[in-house]
């Protein structure tokens, strides 16, 4: 049940799109599509809900297939990233208009009823009365969410609904998005480039690179098992640092080596490391500017840029060539050009493969 | 305003008073005396308005005017959006269209009547040939139907494409995700015409319908190559009229109607605007 789509290819004109989507969502699921513009995750949401045909594959409803069946015969509701809205007809006529053109053919008390309790939920009541033009981009948009809402429909699309607002309406509507969109059932997919959208709202999460679906799961098993290093380093914020690293033996002990000071122990993972070059990911709050910990590794790094985020902190920084982010949850003022040592947690470590480029273990267990 | 600000606007100032601002005074000036060449001028007051609107002649042509002005805004407007509508909206065909469309706007008002007299010309123009195959006597001299009936064809050829080209832009300015949004819900090709495009073109429609009434009140050139106003009035629009009392020196009559006739332009097009800015909104509930 919920939304199937089987092997989905797209090109358009001879540039590839997408290859071969495969994909389940549950009924239920809140599913964010995760990738950077042009990655292919507007393409799918659109022919998950018909506006697009793909070349090859199918799409499936609860088991019936859609793939052929035009967009207005699907009964889905869509919410775009621009704001829209009828601009000839009030925020009432707006949020209306759906269930006045719908073949169910509700009653005129029954089609007020439900216009208002949607425009309850999103904070509209008072505006009712007024034409687009007239409120702000946020309550455009609310107004576009009512409308897709107000529709009876199991499944509703959202292509990065708040890219246009700013910052604190973004914040305000993550949050209401999440409890309406949960109330309601059905099914909710999600395209944004926004990793805190994936990690703040959805249940799923599916990441794209170029066309493919690189790994597709449950949110927090796609957070804390990120299979590939582009879902990594995507999914994660600020983005998680990557380094290359060789595999160096030394007196019966198996060392990681990045460079000269950043070198990490995994005798104990020894059998598992079949190859001679990994790539190791470290998450931007699992480097530190001083510790209590003896098993920290530590190195000198020239910082670049510090950027303060209110209660938090983003240093940049620059060792050997390689570049660093590291999130502190505390505000620190360095001068540019400091020399820092930075610590970083062997055991919060995730080693990719360089050939394959996935996965191989981690340092740790989620506890 | 500082005294350096005053002499950056002098230059456009100076243009201004020598292109509008000194001719209106002086025809008002006119207008409120009674002038005939060579004689001083006399003032009569407000004799001459009086005169002008109860002028049998004044009135049948502003009436021929209204008539003509609301006749091409019926036409032109409905043609010019079907014409964008129906345009590419990508590929090698944009720029083919836009240069057709645009040709006829190259051209300059005496020349499209110097065109029209000869194509209409009795013994040797192609267009009474043509009608003759249907064994119909075309004649614009003498036929009062067919001067009118060409004069608004010609207009018609003339100005659609201002309006197509208009609508095309502001056809190109509605994102894709307006017609998505339309299609989902289910709406049928009238309704998304009716609410998407529809009010989406309002502000373009509205410098269209503008310019096609203020410009085709105006039309002078075209009547007076074509047929000097005739056959007997019958093409003689408001501006041939108050043209031709200038010309035979009745200049405080001339000065009079052209102030009568600014007044209408003014009155009319600011009806538009205001009924075209307010349909559909707030304003009107």
């Amino acid at each position: 049940m919920g939304i199937s789509a089987h092997n989905i290819c797209k090109s358009f004109e001879t540039l590839p799109v997408l290859k071969n989507v495969s994909l389940d969502i549950e009924d239920g699921a809140f599913v964010t599509l995760l990738g950077a513009t042009g990655a292919g995750k507007t393409t799918l949401l659109r022919i998950l809900c018909g506006i697009e045909r793909p070349d090859s594959g199918r799409v499936l409803y609860d088991g019936t297939e859609v793939t052929k069946v035009p967009v207005q015969k699907r009964n889905v509701a869509m919410v775009y990233q621009e704001f829209i809205n009828y601009p000839s007809m009030t925020i009432f006529e707006n949020i209306a208009s759906p269930l006045r053109i719908s073949k169910t053919g509700y009653s005129k008390p029954e089609i007020d009823r439900r216009v208002r309790q949607t425009a309850e939920m999103l904070g509209l009541s008072a505006i009712l009365s007024h034409y687009p033009e007239e409120v702000s981009g946020g309550q455009k948009q609310r107004t576009a969410i009512a409308r897709a809402l107000a529709k009876d429909t199991k499944f509703i699309f959202l292509d990065e609904p708040l890219a246009n607002l700013d910052y604190k309406l973004r914040e305000e509507l993550r949050g209401e998005l999440k409890t309406i969109l949960g109330q309601k059932g059905g099914v909710v997919v999600y395209a944004t480039p926004e990793p805190v959208d994936a990690l703040s709202m959805s249940t799923h999460v599916g990441y794209f690179e170029a066309g493919e679906l690189l790994q597709y799961g449950e949110l927090e098993e796609v957070y804390r098992h990120p299979r590939q290093v582009e879902v990594g380093s995507y999914f994660s914020y600020p983005t998680m640092n990557i380094m290359e690293a060789k595999i160096v033996q030394d007196q019966g002990r198996t060392h990681l080596r990045v460079s000269e000071a950043i070198s990490v122990e995994v005798t104990s993972f020894a059998d598992e490391l079949k190859e001679q070059e990994y790539l190791v990911g470290v998450r931007a709050y699992n480097l530190h500017t001083h510790t209590d910990r003896t098993d920290m590794i530590s190195f000198q790094a020239t910082l670049e840029l510090s950027e303060e985020l209110g209660s938090d902190t983003e240093l940049h920084f620059r060792h050997e060539g390689m570049r660093f982010v590291m999130l502190m949850q505390e505000v620190v003022r360095y001068p540019p050009d400091t020399t820092v040592t930075v610590y970083m947690d062997p055991k919060r470590l995730f080693l990719y493969s360089k050939t394959t480029r996935g996965l191989v273990l981690k340092t740790f267990r989620e506890e | 305003m500082s005294n350096r600000a005053w002499l950056f606007l002098i230059p456009a100032l100076v243009l201004l008073s020598i292109s509008a601002f000194i001719p209106l005074m002086t025809v008002i000036n006119y207008s409120l005396h009674y002038i005939f060449a060579g004689s001083a001028p006399t003032y009569v007051g407000f004799e001459n308005y009086v005169e002008v609107l109860n002028d049998p002649a004044f009135l049948k042509a502003l009436g021929r005017q209204m008539v003509f002005s609301l006749m091409i805004l019926v036409v032109e407007v409905p043609l010019g959006i079907g014409i964008a509508l129906a345009m590419p909206r990508k590929g090698k065909g944009v720029a083919l269209t836009l240069v057709f469309l645009g040709i006829p706007l190259l051209i300059p008002f005496n020349v499209v009547g110097i065109i029209a007299r000869v194509f209409t010309q009795s013994s040797i123009g192609v267009v009474p040939e043509f009608f003759a195959l249907f064994n119909y006597d075309y004649n614009v001299s003498l036929h009062t139907t067919d001067a009118i009936l060409t004069i608004f064809f010609l207009d018609v050829w003339h100005w659609t494409p201002l309006v197509a080209l208009l609508c095309y832009a502001g056809l190109q300015s509605i994102p894709d995700a307006f017609y998505q949004a339309a299609q989902i819900d289910g709406a049928s090709a009238w309704k998304t015409f009716r609410y998407v495009t529809l009010p989406k073109l309002r502000p373009v429609l509205i410098i269209g319908v503008l310019l096609r009434f203020m410009d085709s009140f105006k039309i002078y050139a075209e009547p007076l190559l074509l047929t000097g106003g005739g056959p007997g009035d019958a093409t003689t629009f408001l501006s041939l009229h108050v043209a031709r009392k200038a010309e035979s020196y009745e200049l405080g009559y001339a000065g009079a109607s052209s102030i009568i006739y600014l007044f209408i332009v003014i009155v009319f097009s600011y009806l538009f605007f205001q009924l075209l800015t307010n349909i559909g909104t707030g304003e009107n509930k």
